[in-house]
């Protein structure tokens, strides 16, 4: 009984070390597995979630010149021109022009107000292409994040 | 003196980890990773209804209006998967708004008002 007392306020028993690997025995592959589903999950949500909200922002932004432009203009080196009105109740007209760099970042440059702003930072494909119609547009994104990607493809029409 | 010492010394506390211990943490561990699987299950799933508004290589069509005036004033355009939904021009393009009456109704929670619009001239 002193023996025993002795090893107990040493340290662990037999039996506490033979329970606590038994434990470690079973926990351990089902918190590896969580870790490992979880891990790749949050981060596959994450760089997805970043990519939906880009491409909302991208999508608003596109819309909103979509539906003032008056002609479109697609010189072929990857960029968009967008022409429409400068501002309402007049007939001078503004250039948009779209256009990816080498970061994979698109940039929106507004000729007439001298802004260039960036509409989104994971743009790994900025690709517009005149439609035979010659007043539509087809322009193919894809979206690329950390091993993430979304290929989108939209139409915009001008009169 | 020499007991108090070695009484000190001999505290359970201070020789490690019980078993209890062990197993509690261990049991708030797994709950933690439970709630976070759930938590990701949850963004998951609210992630792939938003990912519904922007399928994936399927044509969105941005559908402006054709009237220069709305072009003008430079309205946004409508984002559908349909090419056939354009936008009717069926707007009335007015020259004044006049308000004839307004009448509030707390209870019912109803506003309503009665104008008069003048169309331009041709």
């Amino acid at each position: 009984m002193k023996h025993a007392q002795h090893i107990r306020r040493h340290g662990y028993t037999l039996f506490e070390v033979l329970i606590a690997v038994l434990l470690l025995a079973i926990f351990s592959p089902i918190v590896a597995e969580l870790c490992r589903t979880n891990g790749r999950s949050i981060s596959d949500v994450n760089n997805r979630s970043a990519i939906v909200r880009e491409t909302g922002f991208m999508t608003s932004m596109l819309a909103s010149d979509f539906g003032a432009a008056t002609t479109f203009l697609v010189p072929g080196d990857g960029s968009l021109h967008l022409q429409e009105y400068a501002s309402p109740f007049s007939a001078s007209q503004k250039e948009i022009v779209y256009a990816r760099d080498e970061n994979n970042c698109l940039w929106r440059s507004d000729a007439g107000v001298g802004q260039t702003n960036m509409v989104a930072s994971c743009v790994t494909a900025f690709d517009p292409t005149v439609m035979p119609d010659g007043t539509t547009v087809r322009l193919a994104i894809t979206m690329g994040r950390c091993g993430s990607q979304r290929s989108l493809v939209f139409m915009g029409a001008v009169p | 003196m020499t007991d108090t010492r070695k009484q000190t010394r001999l505290c359970p506390a201070d020789s490690g980890f019980t078993l209890i211990e062990v197993t509690v943490s261990l049991t708030v561990l797994m709950i933690f990773l439970v709630c976070l699987s759930g938590l990701t299950v949850t963004a998951s799933r609210l992630l792939e209804s938003m990912e519904q508004r922007y399928p994936e290589n399927t044509p969105l069509y941005f559908n402006s209006n054709s009237s220069p005036w709305e072009r003008n004033l430079g309205v946004s355009a409508i984002l559908s998967s349909n090419a056939e939904d354009v936008v009717t021009d069926t707007n009335v393009l007015v020259r004044t708004i006049q308000m004839v009456s307004f009448s509030h109704d707390r209870n019912a929670g109803e506003i309503s008002m009665d104008v008069t619009a003048t169309e331009p001239p041709p």
